[in-house]
Order: C-alpha cells, then sequence, then structure tokens
C-alpha cells in the first residue's frame, strides 16, 4: 500500500477540474433487502488543492418497521457529511481519472421516531400494551473512508467507499438510543461501518495546474 | 478496465448480500437478578438462602421460586405496568418459615432491539426496601435492569 502514497516528485500536471456530483446506488438495493427501509444519498467534491477532494454528503432515511401485533415503529431523518477525501494514486493520464482515496468526515443527523402499538409479552404480570411518543434527536460522529473510484465513460465514475464510523454525541433525552441514527447506523452503538456504492458525474469546469 | 469493472461488481453483490438482518438471537427478557451475600469480616461473600416461596403480591397464585429451592441468586421479573413491585419472600431457617418483603420502586421504558427480535423492558431502579426478619440489609449494585440480566440487588443475610 505504502507505493500508493508516494506522490512527492511529480511533475507539475494539467488537469480539467470538475464539480463531481454522485448518487449512492447501493440506497436502493435497500428496497428489496430491507422494504421497510426507505434512504437516498447524494454528495458532491471537487479538486481544489492536488490530490485534495472537500466532500460533501446529504441523505435522507426513512424505516417503518412493523411486526403484526407485536409493534409499529417509525424514524425519519436527515443527515450531512462533511470531509476531505485525499487521492493517493498516481494520475495514469492528464485528468488524474483514477482514485484511491482516504478521508475523513464530520456527520451530523436531525431526526424524529416513535412507536405505536407494542406489546411486550410477560406471562407473569401481564403484557405491556402502549408506545413511545415523537422525540426530535440528533447525533454527532466522525467516519474515516477509503475507497476506490474509476472513471468508466468521460466524465462519468463508479466506487465505492468503506467507512469506519465513531459516536461522538447523541441527544441526552433519550437514555437507551434511538434504533437507528440515519447516516450512520444502529443507535445502541459507538462504533459502526458503512458502505457506500455511487455512480458520480464530473462537470468539467477549468484546467488547473497542480504543481 | 474489465478487472476494475469486475471488483466494483464483486464489492456491490458482496455488499447486497450481506444486508439481510440474521434472526433473532438476543435475549429479549429484561429481569431483576438479586444475588444472597453475608458478611464475613469485613468480607462480601456470596451465599445461598433456602427459599420456600416468592411470588409478587398481588399474584399470589403464581410462585416464581418453591420448594425448598437453595438459591444464590434469584431473577424475578417487574411488572411493565407499575412503577413499584413488591415480593413476598418465604425462607426456611432451620425448621422456621420466615417471611420477607421486598419492595422494588423503577422507572422503565420498551427499547427496540431489533425488528425480529421486536421491543424488550429496560427497567431503572430508583429505590429498594426489604422488612428485616431473614434478612440484615440491602444494596443496589446496579440500577439499570436489561436483558443482560447483570446482579442489580444483593441482599445481606444475618
Amino acid at each position: 500500500m505504502f507505493f500508493l502514497y508516494s506522490t512527492v516528485g511529480l511533475s507539475q500536471t494539467d488537469r480539467t477540474v470538475g464539480l463531481r456530483l454522485g448518487f449512492d446506488v447501493s440506497r436502493l438495493s435497500l428496497y428489496y433487502f430491507q422494504p421497510e427501509r426507505k434512504a437516498l444519498e447524494v454528495s458532491s467534491d471537487m479538486e481544489v488543492i492536488k490530490n485534495l477532494y472537500p466532500t460533501i454528503e446529504l441523505g435522507w432515511n426513512n424505516i417503518k418497521l412493523k411486526q403484526d401485533s407485536l409493534f409499529n415503529c417509525y424514524s425519519n431523518g436527515y443527515y450531512v457529511r462533511l470531509g476531505v477525501d485525499h487521492n493517493f494514486l498516481k494520475p495514469e493520464n492528464k485528468n488524474g481519472r483514477e482514485m484511491f482515496i482516504g478521508g475523513i468526515r464530520y456527520g451530523y443527523s436531525f431526526f424524529s421516531d416513535y412507536a405505536q402499538n407494542i406489546i411486550i409479552k410477560d406471562s407473569y404480570w401481564g403484557d405491556f400494551n402502549g408506545g413511545i411518543p415523537k422525540s426530535s434527536l440528533s447525533a454527532q460522529w466522525l467516519e474515516l473512508v477509503v475507497g476506490f473510484r474509476t472513471e468508466l465513460f468521460k466524465n462519468l465514475f463508479l466506487g465505492w467507499t468503506l467507512r469506519g464510523r465513531l459516536l461522538l454525541a447523541k441527544s441526552k433525552d433519550d437514555e437507551t438510543g434511538p434504533y437507528w441514527i440515519p447516516g450512520f447506523g444502529k443507535g445502541n452503538t459507538k462504533t459502526g461501518i458503512g458502505f457506500n456504492y455511487s455512480i458520480f458525474y464530473s462537470i468539467p469546469l477549468y484546467k488547473a495546474k497542480f504543481k | 478496465m474489465k478487472s476494475k469493472i469486475f471488483i466494483l461488481l464483486f464489492i456491490l453483490v458482496e455488499f447486497l448480500f450481506s444486508c439481510k438482518e440474521p434472526p433473532c438471537e438476543q435475549k429479549t427478557d429484561s429481569f431483576l437478578q438479586i444475588g444472597f451475600y453475608t458478611l464475613n469480616k469485613k468480607t462480601v461473600v456470596l451465599t445461598s438462602d433456602t427459599v420456600s416461596n416468592i411470588y409478587g403480591i398481588g399474584e399470589v397464585g403464581k410462585s416464581l421460586y418453591g420448594g425448598d429451592t437453595i438459591v444464590s441468586t434469584i431473577l424475578i421479573p417487574l411488572s411493565q405496568n407499575q412503577n413499584t413491585c413488591s415480593f413476598v419472600i418465604k425462607s426456611r431457617n432451620g425448621v422456621v418459615d420466615v417471611w420477607d418483603t421486598l419492595s422494588v420502586f423503577y422507572t422503565h421504558k420498551p427499547q427496540l432491539i431489533s425488528k425480529e427480535c421486536g421491543f424488550a423492558t429496560i427497567f431503572n431502579i430508583n429505590s429498594v426496601k426489604v422488612s428485616k426478619n431473614e434478612f440484615d440489609s440491602i444494596k443496589v449494585v446496579n440500577s439499570a435492569i436489561n436483558t443482560a440480566n447483570e446482579e442489580n440487588i444483593r441482599i445481606f443475610l444475618y
């Protein structure tokens, strides 16, 4: 892996700088594998300094969990991740279209959840039958990102990222934690992993010389 | 280029097949766990009690433990519809039955474990009280009662 870090000594390079817009297609697969969950995520990045790509990711997550005669549970919320990626690959051509990236993100999520018709069986004292009122919650976390991105056709990219997440804070009024934190994952743990598989289109903006 | 596409698709397929939630393999019952102890020269020693009967007040006919069972720890359920539960603990001291009453004051809330496991109730003990016939004292060592079922209360015998 260390050869990937060896970008020192490259000669001055002309590259087309573009605003890259991404859509996470892995979220669409959730409709099939987790029909109770709907999610969307879009992203944007641009090379402003040689091999450095400030990045913004925006997403939405909606969960409707239903188990007949046991519970109905709802969660809905949005998130934003801000960070920067570094491309460790030497450009194969003047546009540097192959990327092996490592990056960091700060994530913030605001969401609400509630539950209805909860039944918890108890053969001794009697079943619990109730709900959880709607509450507005938030959470913050950090992510480390690694991934790969390649240009399939001119300005059209495909790539994946693998993410390790560390929860920094979540709403204190919720002692046991929400079931799901949009953009982070399960709310009962302080760490998590994530995966994105995105398609990107890069809007060419201008030529730049990166030293 | 083809190899890159293959790698990208391979990872996608791997990801898709890892998306399914496993079936419920977690405990979903939260019990109050009580340990019986003695103080031996200021050293806390786990001991045992001979329990003839334990039942919740209001549930006289429904015994949780019985038949002179020798126990070091017991697991008993708290009501999810109240914030107080009291139990009668009948111990066998030699040939004599000794009756005590344990009261537990708590808050509780349902927590979603997973779609497959459903909800479990999480309790938090505010205070406890016990009569002192067979028992000397009582101490809360862990106020959180959850599906991990760890020791919550220590009852010290004379």
